[in-house]
């Protein structure tokens, strides 16, 4: 679990052929954090979508000696797991959007209550946040219940894309605290974003450059 | 044809062509502009229908598994165009995949209906495999385009979502239930809904043909309960494969999101 994310070579393009980053390598370290800079444009959400295995990619991407290949996309996708710039909730209540990762076949660990509701409160969600439809939420709100459901499994990366684009100056800072404390646990986190307060947040910045 | 039957002679048909003509003078009374598309539909409908008739008269006289095999194959590809056209969207390789599956499904199901249950002599008689084929296709129709136009339509604008459930570990039938849920129970419906009113609300047009034709009423029902429930099997059948066959190239094998692979139909 200690192993780095590590990043050969990597080249991307998009579904319609245009190349967009080519033979890209780096190494985020098992609780490190890595900031992706660069234009607008340039493929950093979709470098972030291929770290997940979600989109193809020529090149290597492994945990140690495991990669997407061998681990199977949906065990390497719990261990790197995407948290997407648009917040996209299911139906139903918060708990069971927070639980349903874990009725996966792919889940290796059980929903944990009170750790749901600490990070909740951790993110000034209000303590009644739980029991709501989750698409009445504002926003704001919906992008903070998506941060929470995707760390709540305890990834080994975290991948954020914009993870405070909707949010006010205040729950901007929690989210920073939350992060810290994870990436203090022992996850890696790696960053798209414009918001200053999370630059303290990431030891490396990494400049991308068009293919 | 039974003894009892009546034959019916081309005047009488013609005859109840001319009642036509009624409706034609309402059209042109009320100035409903109709009068060209019902007697547009008068001739498409009586050649179309002649034709068939010549055409399985001939194939009938002459059983040959091949001649059986053609007609199946030209009537599946029909099939298969119609109910890809009146979905809303069309899906990259959705044309293949669609009559593979009907091929699979509905093909066999006539097969099978017309060997096994009907005991047709030889298996292949295209007297049995034929029509049965057709009541299938005819039926299924709707139900299919119904399950194709709700998946593919949930596939592509939910594609966001399904990514999430992909992101966070599902694999690809795990983040495709609900939407696949959801299309073939919206496929299935019509053929549920017509067991449940067969014989109360309508008489199947089958069976009441077949009762025109001299049958004993009870000797139609079991043909027509024979034939429901091969549409209920095989429409449901249909359902499901398409629907699998679709979330396969909406999500390619590295459970990945294609949504370039499905296009609004008119775009």
């Amino acid at each position: 679990m200690d192993s780095g994310l590590g990043v050969r070579d990597l080249s991307l393009r998009s579904y319609d052929g245009n190349a967009l980053l080519a033979r890209v390598s780096f190494e985020v370290p098992s609780g490190g954090a890595t900031r992706l800079l660069g234009r607008s444009g340039l493929g950093k959400t979709t470098l972030m979508r291929a770290l997940a295995a979600l989109h193809p990619a020529d090149g290597t991407i492994a945990l140690g000696t495991e990669s997407p290949g061998t681990l199977g996309r949906p065990r390497w996708r719990r261990r790197v797991t995407l948290i997407a710039q648009r917040p996209r909730v299911f139906g139903g209540d918060v708990e069971a959007n927070l639980r349903r990762p874990f009725a996966y076949a792919s889940a290796d660990s059980v929903f944990d209550l009170e750790r749901a509701r600490a990070m909740l409160a951790a993110l000034d969600l209000p303590s009644d946040v739980m029991s709501r439809e989750a698409r009445t939420l504002s926003v704001g709100e919906q992008q903070r219940v998506c941060l929470v459901r995707g760390l709540l499994h305890r990834p080994a990366f975290a991948l954020l894309d914009e993870p405070t684009s909707a949010l006010d100056p205040e729950s901007r800072e929690a989210v920073s605290t939350l992060l810290e404390r994870e990436r203090a646990a022992g996850v890696g986190l790696v960053l798209v974003s414009h918001d200053e307060g999370l630059v303290e947040a990431a030891s490396v910045n990494l400049e991308l450059f068009r293919a | 044809m039974p003894d009892d039957a009546l034959a019916l002679s081309l005047f009488d048909v013609a005859g109840a062509g001319a009642l036509v003509l009624i409706a034609g003078l309402v059209s042109l009374g009320l100035k409903l502009k109709l009068e060209g598309s019902l007697a547009l539909g008068v001739l498409r409908a009586t050649v179309q229908l002649l034709a068939v008739g010549y055409a399985l008269t001939w194939i009938f006289d002459h059983p040959a598994l091949w001649l059986t095999a053609l007609a199946m194959v030209v009537m599946i590809l029909a099939a298969t165009r119609a109910a890809l056209a009146r979905a809303g969207w069309s899906l990259e390789g959705g044309f293949i995949g669609a009559f593979g599956t009907l091929v699979l499904t509905a093909g066999l199901t006539a097969l099978v209906g017309s060997a096994v249950f009907v005991g047709a002599d030889p298996w292949y008689h295209p007297r049995y495999a034929l029509p049965l084929l057709g009541m299938l296709l005819g039926n299924g129709l709707t139900g299919l385009s119904l399950c194709l136009d709700s998946l593919l339509g949930a596939l592509a604008e939910d594609a966001e979502l399904i990514e999430v459930e992909l992101a966070l570990g599902a694999s690809r039938g795990e983040a495709a239930r609900e939407p696949i849920q959801r299309a073939v129970r919206r496929g299935i419906i019509p053929i549920v809904n017509a067991m449940m009113v067969a014989g109360i609300v309508s008489l199947p047009g089958m069976m009441t043909g077949q009762i025109l034709a001299g049958a004993e009423p009870i000797e139609a029902v079991k043909y027509q309960l024979l034939i429901l429930f091969l549409i209920a099997a095989s429409t449901s059948l249909a359902c499901l494969g398409v629907a699998s066959f679709a979330v396969g190239r909406a999500i390619d094998a590295d459970a990945c999101v294609r949504p370039n692979r499905l296009r609004r139909r008119g775009s």
